[in-house]
């Protein structure tokens, strides 16, 4: 009954009860989203450099490296020779070396050259169709059988970089021979051939190329031996993390090595010093509708004296207004923490979509921090308590004789 | 059956007051006149145990009204004892029937809306039920005022200046209402006015001075 009451006084007057939520709301939401995106990305990011120590490529930002060569989401540092390569790639340190070569796009999924330890690499699955490929067959990752609507046989002209504006390979024309199964990870959006095709595409001397570099490589035709653009490795042992990063930069200059655990930390920790900071601008939210929904308790009452005087004497106890006025304060933090979560999940799924769009980045899962929003939850009923206390006590000593005769 | 006995207040030891003994009987009414500042309104509080006198006794069926401390004499007045404020007060965010099922379970800490509509019914306002109370006339609300103060059953009903905003016709409907459901209902009933009117038809009157 008095928690009703206390919902029916809080709605008595619409509008600031809507204000009050929604500010206590943003707050919230602003938390949830953010955890939301981040869990997401982290998740997205680190399940996809399970088993890579070390990412080989061209020298050039590592973090670039990184992103480009295990996410596909930025532009290739540039190519190294196969043979420089493959020096590395059967050294007995390493017990895994997946070698790619990529740079073209197709409908801004990226293509890839690779071979069969790009599959195992995934523990990519087929669909349908065959892996072992000839020149110029591909098989295709989940999402961009999703996107695309493609089927085995179908056929398609791939573009020359990321962009689906770039310069398209008129001449070439690829064939879906596979479809591989959701893996969760990067290569559900790949489009894989084998190296071969990509070489032959570039030229018979087997070049590939970035944007920065394209013109140039169909210059150096003649010259250069067969490039690849990046090697994911997997070492045998802990003796090589501290042996082999060594040994390749004494010996191949023009060859970069980058960790990708050390890049992806360091691009969390600044992420995460935006994030934070969007964080605490949040819980400064929360702060200031703690102030508003004690104003509008406070200012309303004074105009419900009477009415707590009245219900005193209707027999309420002390105990019963000090409750209402407390209840109050705590179903605002309620409503607000409930508004707040539903706007952070739709916050979330708006990023989803864009993310998707953008990057072909395709978030699953709702992946929820319980546990944050337990803390939440709790630090909302907090806020809400702290915010009626002092009305509520003002309300407990209530002298019902003196606020009934002086009016 | 109230009794009371020899009580005194004071406000500050300038402001005091002493009043005279009172009795009335279940089903009687008193009418108590006074001017204003002469402690009618002190009185009333009183006897409903909103402030406690400083001497002497205030006893309603037995139950000495003026020793029941917190919440047990928040318990007791709600369920036996109910008040008629000059100026009504009901809460404003819900209807006239929540407002007296509001009252019922404050008194009783139950909830019966067949018996509240009942009241309603015989105060002739059933129709207004679902309105908010500032859309009733002063008339209306001075009904559901009764209303309420009857939902519980009272052994006591207080009531403080009921017809002085009211035209003589309005002045004795309420009047009459207010004894009829007294008296229908055994409780005592103190009225408490400057207004002439009412204690013209008073059997029993004490005028303060």
């Amino acid at each position: 009954m008095i928690i009703w009451l206390a919902f029916k006084n809080i709605f008595h007057k619409p509008l600031h009860a809507v204000l009050n939520i929604i500010i206590f709301a943003t707050g919230i939401g602003i938390i949830t989203m953010l955890s939301l995106v981040q869990r997401q990305f982290e998740d997205k990011f680190e399940k996809n450099i399970e088993g890579i120590d070390m990412v080989m490529g061209a020298s050039g930002s590592p973090l670039q490296l990184i992103l480009s060569a295990v996410y596909h989401i930025d532009a290739p540092t540039g190519n190294i020779p196969l043979e420089e390569a493959e020096k590395w790639m059967h050294h007995p340190y390493i017990a895994k070396a997946v070698p790619m070569a990529y740079g073209d796009s197709y409908m801004s999924f990226p293509m890839i050259g690779s071979d069969s330890s790009y599959y195992y690499h995934f523990s990519a699955v087929l669909a349908s169709g065959k892996l072992n490929q000839e020149n110029y067959e591909v098989v295709v990752g989940s999402e961009v059988v999703n996107k695309l609507k493609l089927k085995l046989g179908d056929k398609f002209h791939s573009t020359h970089g990321q962009q689906e504006s770039g310069e398209e390979h008129e001449d070439i024309e690829w064939v879906v021979t596979g479809i591989l199964k959701p893996t969760g990870k990067v290569i559900d959006r790949m489009i894989v051939s084998n190296i071969e095709s990509v070489w032959d595409i570039h030229g018979e001397s087997g070049c590939t190329h970035d944007h920065e570099e394209g013109e140039e490589c169909h210059h150096h035709d003649h010259e250069a031996g067969k490039e690849i653009t990046a090697v994911l490795l997997k070492y045998r042992n802990p003796m090589a993390a501290l042996q082999l990063p060594r040994l390749i930069k004494e010996q191949s200059k023009n060859i970069q090595l980058a960790q990708p655990a050390i890049e992806i930390n360091r691009l969390f920790s600044l992420l995460g010093i935006g994030l934070d900071a969007i964080c605490y601008l949040a819980y400064f939210i929360m702060g200031l509708s703690a102030i508003s929904i004690f104003i509008s308790i406070y200012n309303t009452l004074k105009e419900r004296m009477f009415e707590l005087a009245m219900i005193r004497t209707l027999g309420g106890s002390k105990f019963n207004v000090f409750s209402l006025i407390l209840a109050e304060g705590i179903l605002y933090s309620i409503f607000g923490y409930l508004a707040g979560f539903f706007m952070g999940v739709v916050g979330y799924k708006m990023v989803a979509m864009l993310a998707e769009k953008e990057y072909q980045l395709s978030f699953g899962n709702l992946p929820i921090d319980f546990t944050q929003q337990f803390m939440l939850f709790g630090i909302s009923l907090f806020i809400g308590f702290l915010a009626a206390i002092f009305p509520a006590i003002k309300s407990y000593f209530i002298q019902i004789s003196s606020t009934l005769a002086h009016e | 059956m109230l009794i009371t006995k020899d009580i005194k207040f004071e406000y500050t030891p300038q402001v005091k007051f002493g009043f005279p003994d009172i009795q009335c009987a279940v089903g009687d009414s008193l009418v108590i006149t006074g001017e204003s500042g002469s402690g009618k309104t002190t009185l009333l509080h009183l006897l409903g145990g909103l402030i406690k006198p400083k001497s002497g006794k205030v006893i309603l069926n037995e139950t000495e009204v003026n020793v029941l401390e917190g919440s047990s004499l928040d318990k007791f007045r709600g369920k036996h004892i109910s008040i008629i404020f000059q100026k009504m007060h009901f809460i404003s965010s819900i209807s006239v029937l929540e407002n007296i099922l509001l009252a019922q379970w404050l008194g009783t800490e139950n909830k019966n809306k067949d018996h509240a509509m009942q009241i309603l019914e015989k105060l002739q306002i059933a129709d207004q039920k679902d309105k908010n109370i500032k859309q009733l006339s002063q008339g209306q609300q001075q009904r559901v005022a009764i209303a309420r103060a009857l939902i519980n059953q009272p052994s006591l009903i207080l009531a403080d200046e009921p017809t002085s905003s009211l035209d003589n016709k309005n002045a004795e409907i309420v009047e009459k209402l207010l004894r009829e459901s007294a008296q229908s209902m055994n409780a005592a009933l103190v009225i408490v006015t400057h207004d002439m009117r009412m204690k013209q038809n008073a059997k029993n009157t004490i005028e303060l001075l």
